[in-house]
């Protein structure tokens, strides 16, 4: 029995809350409601609270235009978010005026009715009450008469015409520019190009080029003899005097940046003297190949680049 | 230049350490660096010295139109500041319905501020002709001129709220033709309910105050 009587209470408080939720409340934030002149905006937000399953009928969202002669709705923008049980809309409404008045008048902004549409229930009414606000003059009744220029003096000036900013294209054309003459000197720079092309030679990539180029024609111990040779010569020229394998630890000295490939470059003298002095050819160049000695080439030639 | 060799040689002392070792492939050499920084700077270059140049010679035509030289102006393509120029040099000379259709095709074009400065100083001129037309008893003439002066001042104003000449101007065109609450001034009207309107229309003329 008292369980019965508590269930009852309970369905009645319950039921009291679920019937406030249905009906929608509107709370409104007013702006100032003095001291408006002509073409001021006024900006009124509405919080229309409606029960979660419910919601504004968008025939009933006013659009923006003129209300009346003076009163224009210059926009609606509205905003959905759900809080508890309840679904809100933030209404924001922008009215502009543009009544002139000769002295400060009291002006109303008219009611607007959203209707509100629930699932297998009658619409409800979610109404933003009028408001009203104060509009004052903007200028005095009677100006003052200044006899030249006639009544055409009671205007204010035409907008002056002016000219472009060209600051912003100037500025961006420096920098621009500054940037792609900086870059055009690296990269002069960087291939050796003028005015860098006093820069160190390049005896190795010389070199690269001609074993490369012999590697490219067809297999014979001519191509392989020149390949050889060519970067003899790289050496020659690199350290300034003849090279053999026995000058190998005062070139690596004079030369440091090549130590990391010293094993290739002793390989390298050990085919080389094979070929030169045992008469070996065939045998030297089954031991390193022409697409070795290109391969070696270019990272010897990598090795001067990277410390030129 | 000095920098720049500086900066190469202590670059390449961390690549020589590194060659011996797999060198990582997906880093770009500087080489393809320093072209892809050349090529974008020159885009940028090029494009900005074409806006320069555009810029310049669309100052040059504003210039002329200021300076009276009759310069035809497309009103699609042309800046905010020569449709305004051009607009100065057609309200000068009274060339109203040129101003009118100029600013019809060119207005949606215009930068927001632009085109409310633009309808506000083609009011500007439709108000001092009214005070002409006043001044010569002309009322049939002031009367649509004061009308269509307020409705390019409200649009202005809708544009620019915050604008105080706006608003001031369209005040004293309020005052030379008061809107009322039902304004029916539909165009079938007979001639005299229009030129009584017209009396009923205009209570102050500001010269006439004492």
């Amino acid at each position: 029995m008292i369980l019965r009587v508590l269930a009852g209470a309970l369905f009645l408080v319950l039921g009291n809350g679920v019937a406030r939720a249905d009906t929608p409340t509107v709370h409104v934030v007013e702006p100032r409601s003095v001291g408006y002149f002509i073409g001021d905006v006024l900006t009124r937000d509405a919080d229309v609270a409606v029960a979660d399953d419910a919601k504004i009928d968008p025939a009933s969202i006013p659009r923006p235009g003129p209300l009346n002669y003076w009163l224009e709705l210059k926009s609606v923008d509205v905003d959905e978010y759900v809080r508890g049980v309840r679904k809100h809309y933030r209404i924001r409404l922008a009215y502009q005026t543009f009544y002139a008045p000769l002295e400060p008048r009291k002006l109303e902004i008219p009611a607007i009715r959203f209707r509100v549409l629930r699932p297998e229930r009658e619409s409800t009414l979610a109404v933003v009450p009028s408001w009203s606000f104060i509009s004052s003059p903007l200028r005095e009744i009677m100006p003052e008469k200044n006899g030249e220029g006639g009544p055409a003096k009671l205007l204010r000036a035409d907008a002056p015409v002016s000219l472009s900013s060209t600051t912003l294209e100037r500025t961006s054309m420096a920098i621009a520019g500054v940037t792609a003459v900086v870059a055009l000197l690296l990269l002069a720079h960087h291939l050796a190009l003028w005015p860098f092309h006093r820069r160190r030679r390049r005896p190795f990539t010389q070199a690269m080029r001609t074993v490369r180029r012999e590697a490219a024609k067809a297999a014979q111990s001519a191509n392989y003899r020149l390949a050889l040779l060519a970067l003899h010569r790289a050496f020659d020229e690199a350290s300034q005097r003849r090279v053999l394998a026995e000058d190998l630890d005062s070139f690596l000295v004079a030369r440091p940046e090549f130590e990391s490939l010293r094993p290739d470059i002793e390989r390298f003298f050990q085919t080389s003297r094979r070929a030169f002095f045992a008469d070996d050819m065939l045998g030297s160049r089954a031991e390193l190949t022409l697409s070795d000695l290109a391969t070696f080439a270019t990272s010897m030639s990598e090795c001067e680049r990277a410390v030129a | 230049m000095m920098r720049a060799t500086t900066l190469s040689d202590s670059a390449s002392a961390g690549r020589t350490e590194r060659l011996s070792d797999e060198r990582p492939r997906f880093l770009p050499s500087r080489g393809i660096i320093i072209i892809a920084v050349l090529a974008a700077s020159s885009i940028a270059f090029t494009y900005a010295g074409g806006r320069y140049l555009e810029k310049r010679a669309s100052n040059a035509t504003v210039r002329a139109l200021v300076a009276g030289e009759d310069v035809a102006v497309d009103p699609v393509y042309a800046s905010s500041e020569v449709v305004m120029a051009r607009l100065h040099f057609l309200l000068f000379r009274d060339r109203l319905d040129e101003a009118q259709s100029l600013l019809d095709e060119a207005v949606p074009h215009m930068k927001p501020a632009a085109q409310a400065d633009a309808l506000y100083n083609l009011a500007n001129a439709r108000i001092r002709l009214a005070f002409h037309a006043i001044e010569k008893r002309d009322l049939d003439h002031a009367i649509p001129l004061v009308r269509l002066a307020k409705d390019d001042y409200r649009k202005a104003l809708g544009v620019r709220p915050e604008n105080w000449d706006y608003k001031y101007n369209l005040d004293v065109a309020m005052r030379l033709v008061r809107d009322f609450p039902q304004p029916d001034f539909s165009e079938d009207e007979d001639a005299e309910g229009e030129s009584k309107r017209v009396w009923t229309d205009l209570p102050g003329i500001p010269r006439g105050l004492p």
